[in-house]
């Protein structure tokens, strides 16, 4: 299933690739606009912070995924190695419990403020689109969560760091490049 | 007793190695279930007003700069050019690394960024010239807080939004305080040159000087066009960060051709993986500052304070030891946007000035970033020198004091930071 393997190992990373370069893009083209045309592009400003809400939250979910959220690991040094795996679990139940937590609270907000039928004040869209993000982000990182505990308990703590791995390749480019 | 259980319940949390953003999420949660009149559907709402925000949009900006800069050789480039001005001096690589930490700061608004970027050059470097590994390391670990100190700066912005304090104004009170700290670290790596001349080679003259400059002019015009951008009006921090991204891109694009198209987007790539845990922390952290807000804590600390302490300095000299204590155990940008609204309350009757203080809790958490056990910037050295933590550690004391020194110099000289901005 190539389709889902791609759902699985990209869709988030390449969202918020995406986003971060359109954001970038975006309010280079409105200095432009104010300075050198002279014309201002008025929504530039408010898709630029609607995608940052976006974009947090779909970040979230990669950080899960990728095992990227700053956790205190005090606990597992303490207790020693062989409680690493316990606490990994607990670490998945609190984001799965925060996940649900916003979904509880944050569709009925979502679905308040749709039927006010709100628009958002330059670019017209609808308000209740930038708070879906809420939701949306939350179910995410709990499916995401979901498939980490699976992942452990089918093939235990063996897969390596994926962040290890990606500093010391930059670090040796780095190095490579430097010597001069 | 409300805020003391949401306060159990976060650090309960964060021991059961719950994600920190996850904690303070919950535990903003924690006072409403409980019956105290914080609605729950008023956290959701700050969540999100909190990051529907313009000020925030840098950050995530500023560390797509900092990391297309690094790979597209401009980092390289400003190290190259403080070498080829401070090289001849004693200690004199180790002084432009300082040096390079701080041009590399005035295009990057993270200290663990900067470790990475400098560090990844400079400390080979150091080590096959005969500096000390672990001096090397260390000297590179403590630099990197020059990376929050120099504007622009993530906590700085952090800050602004939190206090409702100009960032453009926080930007100028940064580079007083960062002269002073960069200044004391440089003295220490002339110190350590002094002492082991013997073992030391010189590498200035590798490159001469023009040729230097000549190779470095794209990449110092970079801070030029930053901090030029927002000190003169002509943009916002904001935008400066969407100008400092889309400069980078073009000049490792098109002028110093180190980098194509595809590898470009695959640096972005590599970013958001930094970047997607930092956000969702501004988020609940606002919401958790909100509640405790909300349950009246800054009063009751104003009037836990005001009874205790009298003197503006000694307040300042006990927040000084708490926020230090804080940014020890603490994720910055958590500590700053749960405890800015918390404690700046506090700060003002006593006369402290809010820009002042966002400098002092700045330079602070800096310092936070260097100090184990949690301290960013060590734990990116040890994946860049493999050495251990314990070892990284026994070379702290002595730049970890000269930090300090620098702290108790911008608390206690307010014009320090103030002198700037008041010009302007």
């Amino acid at each position: 299933m190539p389709v889902l393997r791609f759902i699985d190992q990209k869709s988030e990373k390449y969202l918020l690739t995406a986003i971060l370069i359109t954001i970038s893009v975006v309010l280079v083209v409105q200095v432009f606009m104010r300075y050198v045309l002279n014309s201002p592009l008025v929504w530039a400003e408010e898709l630029a912070r609607y995608l940052l809400v976006w974009c947090t939250m779909i970040g979230t979910s990669l950080a899960v995924r990728e095992s990227r959220h700053i956790i205190v690991d005090f606990a597992p040094v303490l207790f020693g190695p062989r409680s690493i795996g316990l606490f990994r679990m607990i670490s998945m139940a609190g984001i799965i419990g925060f996940g649900i937590v916003i979904i509880v609270y944050s569709v009925p907000f979502v679905l308040r403020v749709q039927q006010m039928n709100q628009l958002s004040p330059s670019l017209e869209i609808p308000i209740w689109w930038v708070y879906l993000a809420l939701p949306v982000g939350a179910a995410a990182s709990i499916l995401r969560a979901i498939q980490q505990l699976y992942l452990q308990f089918r093939y235990g703590l063996a897969a390596p760091e994926p962040e290890t791995v990606e500093t010391t390749a930059i670090a040796s480019e780095l190095q490579e490049k430097a010597g001069r | 007793m409300y805020p003391a259980l949401a306060l159990g319940s976060f650090i309960v949390l964060l021991f059961l190695t719950v994600p920190i953003a996850i904690a303070i999420g919950l535990a903003s949660f924690v006072p409403g279930w409980l019956g105290a009149p914080v609605n729950p559907s008023q956290v959701i709402r700050t969540i999100v007003t909190a990051l529907d925000s313009f000020p925030l949009l840098a950050v995530p900006l500023f560390m797509v700069a900092g990391d297309i800069m690094t790979a597209g050789g401009l980092a390289r480039r400003l190290f190259n050019f403080a070498d080829a001005l401070l090289g001849r001096l004693n200690g004199g690589l180790a002084i432009s690394t300082v040096a390079a930490c701080m041009l590399f700061g005035a295009i990057s608004g993270s200290s663990p960024a900067t470790v990475a970027a400098i560090g990844a050059m400079a400390i080979p470097l150091l080590t096959a010239n005969g500096y000390g590994k672990r001096f090397s390391t260390v000297l590179v670990v403590t630099s990197g807080t020059l990376g929050v100190i120099v504007p622009p700066s993530i906590p700085m912005i952090i800050y602004g939004m939190a206090a409702n304090v100009s960032v453009s104004e926080l930007f100028l009170a940064g580079i007083g305080p960062a002269m002073v700290i960069g200044g004391l670290l440089m003295a220490y790596a002339f110190w350590y040159g002094t002492r082991h001349k013997a073992n030391i080679r010189t590498t200035a003259g590798d490159i001469p000087f023009l040729q230097a400059i000549r190779n470095s002019f794209w990449a110092l015009l970079a801070p030029v066009v930053v901090l030029g951008g927002i000190y003169s009006g002509v943009f916002t921090p904001t935008e400066a960060a969407a100008i400092a991204v889309a400069y980078s891109a073009f000049v490792s694009l098109f002028v110093f051709r180190e980098l194509t198209f595809p590898d470009l987007v695959r640096v972005v790539g590599r970013t958001a993986l930094t970047i997607a845990p930092i956000l969702i922390i501004t988020g609940t952290g606002a919401a958790l500052g909100r509640v405790l807000n909300l349950l009246g804590v800054p009063a009751m600390l104003g009037d836990f304070v005001t009874t205790i302490v009298h003197e503006p300095l000694l307040l300042l000299l006990l927040v000084n030891a708490i926020l230090l204590l804080v940014g020890m155990v603490m994720e910055t940008l958590a500590a700053i946007i749960v405890l800015t609204p918390i404690l700046l309350p506090v700060m003002l009757i006593y006369g402290v000035d809010p820009v002042h203080f966002g400098i002092i809790m700045t330079v602070n958490l800096a310092i936070g970033f260097v100090t184990p056990p949690v301290g960013a910037n060590i734990f990116i050295a040890t994946q860049l020198t493999k050495l251990g933590l314990v070892e990284i550690c026994k070379g702290l004391p002595i730049p970890l004091t000269l930090l300090i020194v620098g702290l108790a110099i911008v608390t206690y000289i307010p014009a320090v930071a103030l002198w700037l901005p008041s010009m302007f």
